[in-house]
C-alpha cells in the first residue's frame, strides 16, 4: 500500500517536470493542427517545404494511432538517434539533431508526461514528398554525415547558469534550427551558430542572436529575458510570426532564471555578423 | 552498374538532407503570384507602418515605467489611451489589401495575406487590443506594482503579441 502511493508521487512528480520540458522543447507548435483545429499533440499539422509537405505524426499515447505501444527505449531512440522503432531513419524536419543533447532524466520525464495526456484516435497522414526525398532510406547517408548522437556535456570553464543557457538553447529550445544558417549540404557551419538566417523556414529572414551590431549588441540580459517572456524588444515591438508560437507555448512559461540562463548563454557567443 | 546506382543513391540522399535541414519548419508560400502595387497601395502601407511605429513608440513608453520606473504613471497611462485610440483606426488602416507578397513592388511589407482572407479574425485582433489598452490604462493610474506587472504582461501578450503571430509575417 504504501509502496504504491510513492510509487505514485514518483510517476506524478516526473510528469510534471515532463511538462516543463515539454514546453522547453516547444513539441506543442509542430505536433497540432491548431488551424485544421486538431486535439492537441495529434498531428496532422501540415509543414511545407517547396521540396514536399511533412504532416506531423500523433504523439498522444494511443496505442495503435499514437506512441501508446511504445517501450521506453523507443521513445529514446527516437529523440537521442532519430530512429524509429522500425529502425528507420527519421526525417531531420523533426529536429532530434537538436535534441539529441537531451539529458537522460529529461527524455524519461518527457515520456512520462506525454504517456499522461488523452489519446487521441486520428490516424497518420502520409507525407507528401517529392522524389527523392521521399525515398525515407537514403536519409541514412545524410544522418551519417551530419548526424552526431550524444547527451550534452557540461563545460566545467563555465558556470552553472552558462551550461544550462547552453543545453536550452542549443538541445531543448532547438533555436538554431531557425536561427542558424545552413550550409551547402544543410549542415549548420558551427562558426555561424545562431549568427541569423537569411532564408528562414517562412522565407523571410531570422534573426541574428549573437552580440553583433545586427544581432542582440544592443539588448541587456533583461531586454533578453522580457522577449521570451512576453514577447517584447527594446523598441517597444513585439515579436510575432513563428517565434510569436515559440513563446506563447514554450519560452513564456519559463523560469526567470531559465530565461536569464539563455540570456547569459547568447551574450557569451562571439559576436558574428552572420552569412 | 550495382555500384553506380548506390552513388546514385548516395547523392539523393545528401540532397535530400540538404533539402531538408534548410526548410525544417512551418509554412512557406510567398514570392508566387507577385502583383504591381500602385501609388494607392503603397500610400496605404507608409500610413499603416506609420501608425504600428506610433503604437511602438507609446508601448516604449509604458515599458520603461513599468520595467524600470522611468518617467510617471500618469505618462504611461496616457500613452496606453494613445494605443487605444491607435487601435480604432485598424479597420481603416488596413482596409486597402497590400500584402507580403508584392513585397517587391512595396518594399519592407510584413501584412500577411491572411489579414484579408480571415478579415473578420483580424478585426477581433484589433479589438483585442483596444480592450486590453483600456484596462492597461486604468490599472497604470489605479494599480499596484504587481497588478501593473500582469496586466502589462497581457496587454503585450494578448494585444500585440497575439496579432503578430498570425498576421505580421517575416521581415525581408
Ligand atoms: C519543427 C517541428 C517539430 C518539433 C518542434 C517536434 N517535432 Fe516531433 N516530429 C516532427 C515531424 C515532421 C515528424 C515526422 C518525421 C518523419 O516522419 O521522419 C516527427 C516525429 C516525431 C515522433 C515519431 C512518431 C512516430 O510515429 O514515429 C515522435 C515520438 C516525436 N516527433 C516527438 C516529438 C517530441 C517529444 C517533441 C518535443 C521534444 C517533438 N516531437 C518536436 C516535427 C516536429
Ligand atoms: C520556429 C522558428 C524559431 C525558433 C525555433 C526560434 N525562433 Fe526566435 N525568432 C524567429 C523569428 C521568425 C523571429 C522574428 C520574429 C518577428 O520579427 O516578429 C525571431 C526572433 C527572436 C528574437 C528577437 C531578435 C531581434 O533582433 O528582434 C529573439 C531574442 C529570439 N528569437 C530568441 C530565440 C530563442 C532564445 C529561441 C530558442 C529558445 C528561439 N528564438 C527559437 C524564429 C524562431
Ligand atoms: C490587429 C493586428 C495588430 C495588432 C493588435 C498590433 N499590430 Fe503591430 N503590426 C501589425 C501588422 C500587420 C504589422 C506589419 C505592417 C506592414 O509591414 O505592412 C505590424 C507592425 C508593427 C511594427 C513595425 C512597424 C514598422 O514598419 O516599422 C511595430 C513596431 C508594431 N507593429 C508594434 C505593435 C505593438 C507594440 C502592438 C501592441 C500595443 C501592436 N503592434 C499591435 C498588426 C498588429
Amino acid at each position: 500500500m504504501v509502496e504504491d502511493l510513492s510509487e505514485d508521487a514518483a510517476v506524478s512528480d516526473a510528469v510534471q517536470r515532463g511538462a516543463y520540458v515539454f514546453r522547453a522543447a516547444g513539441c506543442h507548435s509542430c505536433h497540432t493542427d491548431t488551424k485544421g483545429g486538431g486535439a492537441p499533440l495529434a498531428g496532422g499539422r501540415a509543414l511545407k517545404t517547396p521540396f514536399g509537405t511533412f504532416y506531423s505524426p500523433n504523439i498522444t499515447p494511443h496505442p495503435v494511432y499514437g506512441i501508446g505501444a511504445w517501450s521506453d527505449e523507443d521513445f529514446e531512440a527516437a529523440l537521442r538517434h532519430g530512429v524509429s522503432p522500425d529502425g528507420d531513419p527519421y526525417y531531420p524536419s523533426f529536429p532530434y539533431t537538436s535534441y539529441t543533447g537531451m539529458s537522460d532524466e529529461d527524455i524519461a520525464d518527457l515520456q512520462a508526461y506525454l504517456f499522461a495526456q488523452e489519446p487521441v484516435e486520428t490516424q497518420n497522414k502520409p507525407h507528401d514528398l517529392d522524389f527523392p526525398y521521399s525515398l525515407r532510406f537514403t536519409l541514412g547517408l545524410w544522418k551519417t554525415m551530419f548526424f552526431e548522437a550524444g547527451a550534452y556535456q557540461e563545460d566545467d570553464q563555465k558556470d552553472a547558469a552558462w551550461n544550462r543557457g547552453a543545453y536550452l538553447t542549443r538541445h531543448l529550445g532547438h533555436c538554431g534550427e531557425c536561427h542558424s544558417p545552413r550550409g551547402f549540404l544543410g549542415a549548420v557551419d558551427d562558426s555561424l551558430e545562431l549568427a541569423g538566417n537569411p532564408e528562414g523556414p517562412d522565407g523571410g529572414k531570422v534573426p541574428n542572436l549573437t552580440p553583433a551590431e545586427n544581432g542582440l549588441a544592443g539588448w541587456s540580459e533583461s531586454d533578453i529575458a522580457g522577449a521570451l517572456k512576453i514577447g517584447i524588444t527594446p523598441e517597444g515591438d513585439f515579436l510575432g510570426d513563428s517565434m510569436g508560437e515559440v513563446i506563447e507555448h514554450g519560452t513564456s512559461h519559463l523560469s526567470d532564471d531559465d530565461l536569464t540562463a539563455i540570456a547569459i548563454y547568447l551574450k557569451s557567443l562571439p559576436a558574428n555578423s552572420g552569412p | 552498374m550495382l555500384r553506380k546506382s548506390i552513388l546514385a543513391a548516395g547523392a539523393c540522399a545528401v540532397a535530400a538532407g540538404a533539402v531538408l535541414m534548410s526548410n525544417s519548419v512551418v509554412p512557406t508560400s510567398h514570392a508566387s503570384d507577385l502583383q504591381v502595387a500602385d501609388a494607392h497601395e503603397m500610400a496605404a502601407v507608409k500610413q499603416r507602418q506609420q501608425t504600428m511605429k506610433d503604437v511602438g513608440g507609446n508601448m516604449k513608453i509604458i515599458a520603461e515605467f513599468v520595467k524600470a520606473s522611468k518617467g510617471s504613471a500618469a505618462e504611461a497611462s496616457a500613452a496606453a489611451a494613445k494605443i487605444g485610440e491607435l487601435a480604432t483606426s485598424i479597420p481603416e488602416i488596413f482596409e486597402v489589401k497590400a500584402t507580403l507578397e508584392q513585397m517587391d513592388t512595396v518594399g519592407k511589407n510584413r501584412s500577411k495575406p491572411e489579414i484579408w482572407s480571415d478579415w473578420d479574425g483580424f478585426l477581433e485582433r484589433g479589438k483585442v487590443l483596444e480592450d486590453e489598452a483600456a484596462k492597461m490604462a486604468a490599472v497604470l493610474n489605479s494599480g499596484d506594482a504587481g497588478t501593473i506587472q500582469a496586466q502589462f504582461a497581457t496587454f503585450g501578450k494578448e494585444g500585440c503579441g497575439g496579432c503578430h503571430t498570425t498576421y505580421r509575417g517575416p521581415e525581408t
